[in-house]
């Protein structure tokens, strides 16, 4: 008998009684609540800098905020990237000297400031951990109340590798004290614009 | 490994104990803040625990369907029928990948299954990527508690350990210099690995792929590098549809540390293009435990920890004197099942208070889990002698009126004459850090014989 039969043979023996499934509960949120606001704020709790601006010039806020990066790899078409050449790039493991990147979120959750950034998105799965600084660019229309909204709007079959990202990398390791960037991101900044 | 003896060893060093309970509280602290900012959390619970045991009553099922969806995703799948056997699994696509050098993410299913030892004795490197399991392999240590393995250590101690591995500055203990240090060291490991090894928060059995969250990064950092990323996960992580990790995700983070969410939640469903994904799916006990009704809740966990942050035992007496991969209360009711005797000790590290059982956000019933192994336990003979001894004692005197007058009698007597030093002999040092009572003169049948006659 293989591990798969063994396995699956006790378990069919010992399972209880097939137990119905339930419906998640549907919970009652203020129709008041400032979407914009709650995100802005968990963005700022969990670490991270929130910037929300009408400006079509995203660039230049991008080197405002970081004016000593010298290489940028932007996965943006109307942002450039700098001091590297995205086409170039054959291993993952050249990313290691980006020192900011910038890419699209896909919505971001009011509850707890994750954003949703896809395998597309990113341009390599490495690069939001590699790069020592990470920008994430977020229509502002596109902020879910919870996770359980942002189930709802991901279609999971459809996404080879999909992340929440909510804040820098950080420790908590060493006697409780918070440390960012622990392996991944060192600072996170979540730009809103504005479609 | 006796559970009270261990702990008599962590104890004796009070201030440390003092700050141990303090740093351990804080987290229980921070959940509660979290926890107070969902007005749903309870019916959150309730559902994560419905979730929780539709699975497992169809968890055969939901395993081939997981199965079938992950190869249509392109993952390969193997089954370990224990610790042994994964491990093996696991040696055996390491080496015909050839790797050296393997960097691994926090996975307690790979502790429980002692996997990094066995992989060095087949001339594997294993580095944990995780900063506080770093730690504690530098220092040739088990973790303390499953959210942060080394909680028990003093960041002195870190910045010897890396000044001695990692060259740091002695005398240095500064965690934002040691987390930087840290830092660099692993980078240079994930640049250098052949092959990644993560745990699985969650495997989604309706889409064939799995969650895996980390503050850190360390786990995308890793399998995003390299060529091969094996998953190792426990028959219990099974959910059945996408939609219930936002019942699971807005639990975990909150319990554990008292995050609204972790920094990364990562859903792994297709390998990187050129790179192999393998998921092993391992029992080690769990289908056995399933039969158990009295203890099949305890596959619910979600290893969020929050237990032992709440556990007044655990907090004064450290994870290393549970000896087992899961310490606190829901290590000692996951350990009895794989062998009572040797971890017949840890359903007695309880004061049964239930606190653990308030904190679960999947509601196992620990504390009533707690009490049944221990009946489980005295039955098979495996409870210590003491303490099954002054039980019969016990019920013989109680259901003897003679006996317990005589009895009663002497022990009045022997509380007042005796003095501390010889009680502690005679009473399983019950009065080590405790004082008798007031001995009443007489006892309470006397007093009501007495009143009877005076009336």
């Amino acid at each position: 008998m293989t591990d798969r039969e063994q396995i699956l043979n006790t378990i069919a023996a010992n399972k209880p009684r097939t137990i119905p499934s339930i419906v998640i509960p549907k919970f009652k949120r203020k129709t008041s609540e400032n979407l914009i606001e709650l995100f802005k704020q968990m963005v700022i709790y969990v670490g991270g800098r929130f910037i929300i601006t009408n400006s079509k010039d995203i660039f230049q806020i991008i080197e405002e905020q970081y004016p000593k990066v010298e290489t940028i790899y932007s996965c943006v078409t109307e942002i450039s990237s700098k001091g590297v050449m995205p086409e170039k790039i054959s291993k993952p493991h050249e990313l290691n000297s980006v020192d900011l990147a910038v890419m699209e979120g896909t919505f971001g959750v009011a509850e707890n400031g994750a954003i949703w950034v896809t395998e597309k998105q990113m341009c390599h799965r490495v690069l939001p951990f590699i790069a020592e600084h990470l920008v994430i660019l977020l229509d502002r229309q596109s902020i879910v109340v919870d996770m359980h909204g942002a189930y709802d709007r991901i279609n999971l079959s459809q996404v080879s590798y999909g992340t929440f990202i909510s804040g820098p990398s950080k420790t908590a390791d060493i006697e409780q004290v918070l440390v960012m960037g622990a392996q991944g991101a060192r600072s996170h900044t979540v730009i809103l614009t504005e479609n | 490994m006796n559970h009270s003896v261990a702990a008599e060893k962590f104890i004796q060093d009070t201030p440390r104990v003092n700050w141990h309970d303090k740093a351990v509280w804080y987290i229980r602290e921070k959940r509660d803040r979290a926890v107070a900012f969902v007005p749903e959390w309870e019916e959150l619970r309730d559902a994560a625990a419905a979730i929780k045991g539709e699975t497992i009553s169809k968890l055969d099922e939901y395993l081939v369907q997981f199965e079938s969806r992950a190869k249509e995703n392109g993952i390969i799948i193997h089954w370990a029928v224990d610790g042994e056997a994964h491990n093996k699994i696991v040696h055996q696509i390491l080496d015909k990948h050839q790797v050296q050098l393997a960097v691994k993410s926090k996975s307690m299913l790979t502790e429980e299954c002692g996997l990094n030892s066995y992989l060095e004795g087949q001339g594997i490197e294993v580095v944990d990527t995780d900063l506080g399991e770093r730690v504690i392999q530098l220092a040739k240590e088990d973790p303390s508690h499953i959210v942060m393995p080394a909680i028990h250590r003093k960041k002195e101690e870190i910045g010897e350990l890396f000044h001695a591995h990692l060259g740091t500055d002695p005398g240095n203990n500064d965690p934002n210099y040691l987390t930087e240090a840290a830092r660099h060291h692993l980078r240079k490991k994930f640049l250098k690995a052949d092959a990644a090894i993560t745990g699985v928060n969650f495997a989604i059995a309706g889409t064939g792929g799995f969650v895996v969250v980390t503050n850190e990064g360390n786990a995308d950092m890793g399998v995003n590098l390299t060529p091969l990323h094996i998953a190792s996960m426990g028959i219990e992580k099974i959910i059945p549809k996408p939609e219930h990790l936002g019942v699971f995700l807005r639990l975990l983070a909150r319990s554990a540390t008292g995050q609204p969410i972790t920094t990364y939640t990562s859903h792994f469903h297709k390998p990187r293009e050129g790179s192999e994904l393998h998921v092993v799916i391992v029992d080690n006990g769990r289908s056995r435990q399933l039969g158990q009704k009295d203890f099949r809740r305890s596959l619910h966990c979600i290893r969020c920890g929050a237990c032992m942050n709440t556990c007044p035992v655990y907090r004064r007496s450290g994870g290393h004197s549970y000896g087992y991969s899961v310490p606190g209360p829901i290590g000692s009711i996951l350990s009895p099942n794989m062998d009572p005797e040797k971890h017949a000790s840890l359903p007695f590290a309880s004061t049964l208070c239930g606190s653990c059982s308030t904190v679960c956000p999947v509601k196992i019933d620990v504390d009533k889990q707690l009490y049944k192994w221990r009946q489980i336990i005295t039955d098979k003979g495996f409870a210590p002698t003491k303490k099954t001894m002054s039980i019969k004692l016990g019920n013989y005197s109680f259901s003897n009126p003679m006996i317990f007058r005589v009895i009663g009698g002497l022990a009045r007597m022997g509380m007042k004459l005796l003095p501390k030093s010889l009680t502690n002999l005679l009473l399983i040092k019950w009065t080590k850090d405790r004082d008798l009572p007031k001995i009443p003169k007489r006892s309470f049948r006397d007093w009501f014989l007495k009143r009877e006659r005076v009336k």
